[in-house]
């Protein structure tokens, strides 16, 4: 895990240097890197928010406050927004390893 | 639910309303069915009324699902049973019995049975295909 993470920064700084030394491209590619991970950002605060709403649905369900559809609905969707950010991030980690083992 | 985005939590939305719905109508088979000989205590007085649930359409999570309206009497005539010995019973010895038969709640419970398996089959295809979805990122 590390590793893949230490990858992920090694390509985005690799990523960074090029647009520098590209000139007109670095805007374009900052705005690329910042694009994406504003979405991881915002997919993880949704996949966050989902499993509080989720907690506390498991709490008011436990003092009898809420109906158990809601909790199992709500744990549904935490569950689904988690593993939707978990398969995005795996597939990104495992397409930044990809490059990184090319030939140079 | 406060907020849902995706369309398959709206589905799962949709079928948690109707789950509820069903839910609530179970409650009024058991009262219907646990009244089911509550005869009057006062002399030639009215006994329970059958109540029937009323259903409809809610919007839920932007779209339309279902919730429980109102709840309202059975007007059809209660049964008269001729009980002179009985506290709730007429001039004539005759206590009108509910308008509740137990056969007709058995099969609306069954009816909500179906309704809430449906719904519940709703949701677990809504979830299978969002997770069949989501396994064409994994290998």
């Amino acid at each position: 895990m590390i590793s893949a993470l230490s990858a992920a920064k090694a390509y985005a700084t690799m990523q960074k240097a090029a647009g520098l030394e590209a000139g007109d491209g670095t805007a374009e590619t900052a705005g690329l890197g910042g694009g994406f991970s504003d979405v991881l950002k915002s997919a993880m605060t949704d996949a966050v928010k989902a499993s509080r709403t989720a907690e506390s649905q498991m709490t008011a369900h436990v003092q009898g406050k809420a109906e158990l559809v809601d909790v199992v609905t709500a744990i549904s969707a935490a569950e689904t927004s988690l593993e939707t950010v978990m398969a995005v991030r795996d597939q990104v980690i495992s397409a930044y390893q990809e490059i990184m083992r090319m030939p140079i | 639910m406060a907020d849902v985005k995706s369309l398959s939590g709206v589905t799962q939305a949709i079928a948690a309303s109707a789950l509820k719905a069903q839910q609530a109508r179970m409650r009024i088979i058991a009262e219907n069915l646990a009244n089911a000989s509550s005869t009057s205590r006062t002399a030639g007085g009215d006994p329970y009324r059958r109540q029937i649930p009323v259903f409809q359409p809610t919007t839920v999570a932007g779209a339309t699902g279902v919730s429980m309206a109102r709840v309202e009497p059975d007007p059809t005539d209660f049964k008269s049973v001729y009980q002179p010995g009985n506290p709730g019973a007429d001039p004539k010895g005759y206590v009108k019995e509910p308008n509740v038969d137990p056969l007709i709640e058995a099969l609306d419970m069954k009816e909500a049975q179906r309704a809430y398996e449906a719904n519940l089959n709703v949701i677990e295809t809504a979830r299978a295909m969002e997770s069949r979805t989501l396994d064409l990122l994994r290998k």
